[in-house]
């Protein structure tokens, strides 16, 4: 037998077995993403958390803590922690009639506000600053109202329910009386802009009937819908107790296909990796708990009752996750809440409801400082930094790709990707492969 | 039976691990100088963070020149220490055995190997990588301790061969001088 010839053969088949095995294991990862792309976000939830956990994990045990008992504490820890935001949150959202009663609140203030700031009367006419910019305000200031005034469906349907609620009694009602208002300004921009207005305002019935059909149907299936999101949900406790359990034995079984030639190699690379990537999402998640934290005492100092403070700032603590974005959608829930708020209770005296807008700008603007002054150099310090540029184009085009899921995870993509190639180019010159 | 089943449960979910290629890892281990010190418990820790890695004969565990990230413990077959020498054969250092272990400075820092190890016959090796081990002996402070103690004296044995090595060539390069 010629065994020069048969260890030629076999080291072929041998690398042909392993090509075809690779080409095949890709595709099968590939059609599993695909299909099972539903539960990437809970499982990334998850993972990020037990990431987060692992080196609480490691002190407790160099505490003398049982790797049993940590894990418990841990676990019973992220339980508790999602329960508590996330009924917060659930309690915050408003049902069918509460939606229509914000709707009219913000229209309300918003009116109430422009109004003081334009000083408009009855002919038209309104003061400095309405001379000089009103012109290119009011349309904006028109197709705003005309998003928030409720269609005459919705109207009906808001004016049932006070007259069921309180008869005759509703005239006293503070909401009530705001919606009467929106609809008598409703009534005077009608006059002044009246074409407009009944083009807007067909188009608006038609599209706000399209979105009753939509709801309807949806609310058909809202059950089953919720039920998928809970079963699919369940997926996140579940991988994180067994990324905390697990001790290495993942890391192994991956490390097993890499060829002896790269094994120092790769051990080094995913060493490295999983440095800088901890180091980013722990800092990442320290800042944005140290942001919304911030937000959270500021806004309670400004007048916010405890738990819109708490919700305001842990959405704006989440958001904040998102460069450049972040703070402006904190901004922007913090201004919403200060639009529409009238029962506060401020630590100071001066704080006002009309001056809230600016109180809310003030407390933002002062968080952002202390983010940028304090906290990103003292907890981001030796974590990987990204350029501007790249940051933007990434959320931007995470968004386009994920909507709000992309947005949020675009920069810890980005930094895995900016980390492992070049870590890798390193390593690679570091053991002559190139 | 059904306290067994729970037991059986509560075993598969925290890894009580009766593998035997873990008790059969662990025996090897015990026989290291390295981790002579180490409780059973301990060594199963330390099992925990070993990578089994199968060389055919011929194919390089470590080169010369590379960073170290590792150190290796043969299970099974020989291994050559060699410093590859340009268009000749490689200068044989030492030949390794089963039990033995090599490239253990891989433990302390990255500094680059100072020689090439070549499995001299199809050979298993247990890995110990840098990064793992840092984070082991962290954690568990006595088994850091133990294996420390013990590297610090291997490193100091070979020192000690090392200079009467040293001296005995500087005596005969005299001779010959003289």
């Amino acid at each position: 037998m010629n065994l020069e010839y048969d260890a030629l053969s076999r080291a072929k088949r041998r690398k042909l077995f392993f090509l075809i095995s690779t080409f095949l294991g890709l595709a099968v990862f590939a059609l599993l993403v695909w299909a099972l792309r539903e539960l990437i976000l809970p499982a990334i939830v998850g993972a990020l958390a037990a990431y987060l956990c692992h080196p609480l994990l490691a002190r407790m045990r160099c505490y003398g803590v049982p790797k049993a008992a940590a894990i418990l504490l841990l676990f019973t820890g992220f339980f508790l922690v999602i329960s508590l935001v996330s009924g917060q949150i659930r309690d915050a959202i408003p049902d069918e009639q509460g939606k229509l009663e914000l709707r009219v609140r913000i229209q309300f203030k918003l009116n109430e506000k422009y109004q003081q700031l334009m000083q408009v009367d009855d002919s038209g006419k309104g003061n400095l600053v309405y001379s000089l910019v009103g012109s290119e305000i009011e349309p904006f200031w028109q197709r705003i109202n005309g998003w928030l005034i409720l269609p005459p469906k919705e109207r009906q349907q808001f004016e049932e329910y006070y007259r069921n609620r309180f008869g005759a009694d509703r005239f006293d009602q503070k909401y009530y009386r705001y919606f009467l208002a929106n609809i008598e300004q409703h009534k005077k921009n009608d006059a002044l802009h009246t074409a407009e207005e009944s083009v807007d305002q067909n188009t608006q019935v038609v599209t706000t009937e399209k979105k009753s059909e939509t709801d309807a149907n949806a609310n058909g299936g809202l059950l089953a819908a919720i039920g998928g999101v809970i079963s699919l949900w369940m997926a996140a406790p579940f991988v994180f107790l067994f990324l905390l359990l697990d001790e290495g034995q993942i890391k192994r079984s991956l490390v097993l296909l890499v060829p002896n030639r790269y094994f120092e190699m790769v051990l080094t690379v995913i060493h490295n990796v999983d440095d800088a990537l901890g180091r980013y999402l722990r800092g990442t998640f320290l800042e944005c708990t140290l942001v919304g934290f911030t937000l959270m005492v500021g806004l309670f100092v400004i007048g916010f009752g405890v738990k819109w403070a708490f919700i305001i700032g842990t959405l704006a603590g989440l958001a904040n996750a998102i460069p450049f974005l972040g703070p402006g959608i904190g901004l922007l829930i913090g201004l919403i809440y200060g639009l529409v708020v009238e029962e506060y209770t401020p630590l100071f005296s001066f704080i006002t409801a009309d001056s809230m807008f600016i109180w809310v700008l003030v407390i933002v603007g002062m968080t952002q400082l202390l983010d940028n002054a304090v906290y990103q150099p003292v907890v981001l310090g030796n974590a990987v930094s990204l350029h501007p540029l790249v940051v933007i184009i990434g959320v931007m085009g995470g968004s386009i790709l994920l909507g709000f899921t992309g947005m949020l995870f675009a920069i810890p993509v980005i930094v895995v990707l900016k980390v492992v190639i070049g870590t890798l180019i390193q390593q690679m010159k570091a053991y002559q492969i190139i | 039976m059904d306290k067994k089943r729970l037991n059986a449960f509560w075993d598969n979910i925290f890894h009580k691990d009766q593998d035997p290629a873990q008790q059969d890892l662990i025996s090897v281990l015990s026989q290291v100088p390295l981790f002579a010190g180490l409780t059973r418990r301990e060594l199963k820790r330390v099992a925990r963070i070993a990578h089994l890695r199968m060389y055919a004969q011929g194919e390089r565990l470590f080169q010369m020149g590379h960073p170290g990230a590792a150190m290796f413990v043969i299970k099974s077959g020989k291994v050559d220490i060699v410093i590859p020498q340009e268009g000749s054969t490689d200068l044989l250092l030492a030949s390794l055995g089963a039990g033995t272990f090599m490239g253990e400075l891989a433990l302390l820092d990255d500094s680059p190997r100072s020689a090439s190890a070549v499995a001299a016959e199809d050979a298993q090796a247990i890995a110990f990588f840098r990064s793992d081990f840092n984070k082991l002996i962290e954690k568990e402070a006595a088994i850091g301790s133990k294996v420390l103690k013990e590297l610090a004296q291997i490193i100091g044995q070979r020192l000690k061969v090392t200079n009467q090595q040293l001296s005995d060539l500087r005596q005969t390069v005299g001779h010959y001088e003289s």
